[in-house]
């Protein structure tokens, strides 16, 4: 036999050219175990498809029903040995063209599919924002942004520029799209069909991907800080999740309280977790404020100066809030301290009187392991009361009702009541690796406020 | 456990209208390691300086006159406790005051005159693990025995939160006791009996739980004339008190504290007295006693106690003078 895989290839291309719409022609090989049919068309997206029908062996042994039913282009022959009744086919092949080949015929389609250049355009299923000044300013369309202009073929490559919106658990879909050209109907009212939908958990950020033609109904997209999966949902469901406007990123305020006493070790590692929850929430996308609060104990003797509750930022920057945490580091510590408690009450109802709504939702974060100060005298715990009389428990309840998260960030000796209430939403030991990205995650300061399920073109 | 011993007593001469008194009745202190007794011994200085009846306390003995600044010092300008004594030292202190006394002259003719009363304190003060059964033998441990068994009254300090946690008063009075009697069973006239006057200091008033103790028991009474509000116990409650403190020990032997007392002394030489030695906290910002904050002792990072405010002693010259009173009653 003598090798003709181009004549082959050319014309599986020609052929896939020209059809359109429901089209379809079929080609066939004839091999040593037999024959296998082939059936190509173009799907709703133009992305060619390659199926075997089931042919009755009637009509594989009856050369008129062959050639009237099957009607394919071309036969390819890739043994010399054949069945009996294909060699009747042979025989009577009324001039279709027969091609001997060693390579497979499956082979030879599938790279034909991959050659064969875009009919449609693939787009991007994107989010675009109605620009200011006109009517409905602001609310969110989904549109298709251009990635492969029709006619190119595989190995094309384009950049775009991405913004990602913080968004739900199932992350942001990356959708290419064919739109379903109709000329009675207007651009932006076409339907789009998907091509192929993934996704993946990106943070809010701006990304500059790149897409790559792998094939007809394949596309790569690089770029991304997160891998790609297939996404498990269809595509009316996540587009129906297209909320009318995107909301304003809610604004959140972390507060974060360390207690200053103990030892130097257990102070860095107190500042050192805090630290890293603030850039972890920095990279939640929504607007940050950050506040910084230290205590210690109280001054239970005459002898010892009482240190208030020290609030070196309050509703600041990060980067701010991360420097004066870092300047605790370096306080001074009166030996004669007293050892059982720390003005944790205080704290807390110096963060109370200092909240406001304005900073955004309250996530008060703990870094310490000493319990508070009793409001009156205990005889349980028989720790010295709190001077002021301030109750932990009011006042983390008059936080909570402004609809506070709180997390801790306790020593792990630390037992009393008081850390199971301040660490209701995350709950970490300062002496193990603590997964920030998690603890963030559950006081909500890495997720979004609404589902926005595709990424932006700006 | 520490002792502190007064000598026998002895009369001055008429001068002029005035006499002086000298006494040196033995006074023994008994107590478990960390119930105060040393504390109780530097906080006799301030008590002192605080009561009314204008009792001073020296001493001509170097070492003794060294023992005492020391005391005082760290109560007072450290807000430290005095260290406990790990084996026994002995100090010699003299108690004075004056008291007006008046004398018969005659069948129908009287005459006052001031006397100066002078109390020789002989204190020894000894570590409290010398009462623990395994001690018997060693000299300090006989020595101490001597020197109880050889005083007329006896300061005993009940600790309610030793009692509490571990639970030891009972066995470690009752071996000490064992060894009283049997050196006091030599002598002749003895009935089963020790003749001794107790003073039983419940100490640790200003502990919360057994301030709150008190308070639920409504036995808290309140001078109208104290400046900063102290509540005390009235004596007559104190053994109601310590009675139901016992209840709380560790090891359920605490109940039969006072009924050994009670056995082996003669119920009529026993006085109960609810004490603290550093007092209650006082407020710095109301210089007033605060009901919800009475404990005036803390602990620090390195586990050390230290006194949070001024040491303010409460019945902590009562039991001695009462001693004092009732040996010179009894002669």
């Amino acid at each position: 036999m003598i090798g003709a895989e181009d004549e082959v290839h050319d014309s599986l291309s020609e052929e896939l050219d020209r059809i359109t719409g429901n089209a379809a022609f079929a080609v066939a090989e004839f091999g040593a175990a037999g024959a296998a049919i082939w059936r190509l068309y173009r799907d709703e997206n133009g992305t060619p498809r390659a199926e075997q029908p089931s042919v009755p062996q009637s009509v594989m042994k009856d050369p008129d029903a062959f050639y009237r039913d099957v009607d394919p282009v071309f036969i390819v022959r890739t043994s010399a040995a054949l069945p009996d009744n294909l060699f009747d086919l042979l025989a009577a092949a009324r001039g279709v063209p027969v091609y001997e080949c060693r390579k497979p015929l499956e082979d030879q389609i599938r790279k034909a599919i991959t050659d064969s250049p875009l009919p449609l355009p693939y787009e991007l299923a994107v989010f675009r924002q109605v620009p200011p000044g006109r009517p409905d300013a602001g609310r969110l369309v989904l549109a298709g942004h251009q990635i492969f202009p029709p006619g190119v073929t595989h190995g094309y490559r384009v950049a775009v520029r991405v913004r990602c919106e913080p968004t739900d658990g199932d992350g942001t879909v990356f959708a290419v799209v064919t739109r379903e050209r109709r000329p009675d109907i207007p651009p932006n009212d076409q339907a789009l069909r998907p091509v192929q939908i993934q996704s993946a958990m990106v943070p809010a950020g701006t990304y500059e991907i790149s897409a790559e033609l792998a094939r007809p109904g394949r596309v790569l997209l690089h770029g991304l800080p997160g891998p790609l999966s297939k996404f498990t949902g269809s595509w009316d469901s996540v587009r129906h999740q297209v909320p009318d406007r995107l909301a304003a990123a809610e604004p959140v305020h972390l507060v974060c309280l360390v207690e200053t006493s103990g030892d130097d070790d257990r102070l860095e590692l107190r500042i050192d977790r805090l630290s890293q929850l603030i850039e972890e929430a920095e990279q939640g996308g929504g607007e940050l404020s950050v506040s910084v609060v230290a205590y210690g104990p109280h001054a239970v003797a005459w002898r010892v100066d009482e240190r208030q509750v020290a609030v070196p930022a309050w509703a600041a920057q990060g980067t701010r809030a991360v420097q004066e945490l870092r300047g605790l580091a370096r306080r001074p510590r009166d030996p004669r301290e007293y050892r059982r408690a720390a003005q944790l009450e205080c704290a807390l109802e110096t963060v109370a009187r200092h909240l406001s709504e304005r900073d955004g939702r309250p996530v008060i974060v703990t870094a310490g392991g000493r319990p508070p100060h009793p409001h009156t005298m205990d005889t349980r715990t028989t720790i010295i009361p709190c001077p002021e009389r301030v109750n932990w428990k009011w006042q983390a309840d008059r936080i909570a009702s402004l609809g506070a998260s709180f997390g801790a960030l306790r020593d792990s000796g630390a037992r009393a009541d008081v850390w199971r209430t301040l660490g209701h939403d995350a709950m970490a030991t300062v002496d193990d690796a603590v997964d920030i990205p998690d603890f963030a995650v559950r006081l909500g300061l890495r997720t979004a406020a609404q589902v926005v399920p595709f990424p932006f073109i700006d | 456990m520490a002792t502190t011993g007064m000598g026998s007593a002895k009369a001055g001469v008429p001068d002029d209208g005035k006499r002086t008194y000298r006494s040196e009745p033995g006074i023994a202190m008994l107590g478990a390691t960390g119930a105060g007794k040393t504390t109780f011994l530097g906080a006799l200085q301030i008590a002192l300086l605080q009561d009314e009846r204008g009792w001073t306390i020296w001493s001509k003995d170097p070492a003794s006159r060294r023992e005492m600044i020391k005391m005082n010092t760290a109560l007072t300008s450290e807000g430290e406790f005095p260290l406990p004594s790990t084996g026994i030292d002995t100090f010699d202190w003299i108690l004075g005051s004056r008291r007006e006394r008046t004398e018969r002259t005659g069948r129908l003719r009287s005459r006052s005159f001031e006397e100066s009363v002078q109390v020789t304190l002989k204190l020894t003060d000894a570590s409290g693990e010398l009462a623990r059964s395994d001690q018997m033998d060693l000299d300090d441990r006989r020595q101490l025995v001597e020197q109880v068994a050889g005083s007329q009254g006896i300061l005993y300090m009940f600790d309610p939160i030793r009692e509490f946690n571990r639970g030891d008063a009972y066995d470690k009075l009752f071996g000490l006791l064992m060894d009283i009697i049997a050196t006091e069973a030599e002598h002749p006239g003895f009935d089963g009996r020790l003749g001794h006057h107790v003073a039983v200091c419940v100490t640790k008033f200003d502990e919360p739980r057994i301030y709150k103790t008190a308070e639920s028991l409504r036995m808290l009474v309140w001078d109208s004339h104290d400046a900063a509000g102290f509540p005390r116990v009235h004596d007559s409650d104190a053994r109601d008190l310590m009675h139901r403190l016992c209840r709380l020990s560790r090891s359920g032997t605490g109940q039969a504290v006072p009924q050994l007392l009670e056995r082996y002394f003669y119920p009529d030489r026993i006085k109960y007295f609810v004490t603290s030695s550093v007092g209650f906290m006082v407020s710095e910002r109301t210089q007033r006693f605060d009901p919800q904050d009475t404990e005036n002792v803390y602990r620090i990072e390195s586990g050390e106690a230290l006194i949070r405010g001024p040491v303010n002693p409460i019945n902590v010259v009562e039991p001695v003078l009462w001693l004092v009173e009732q040996m010179a009653l009894n002669g």
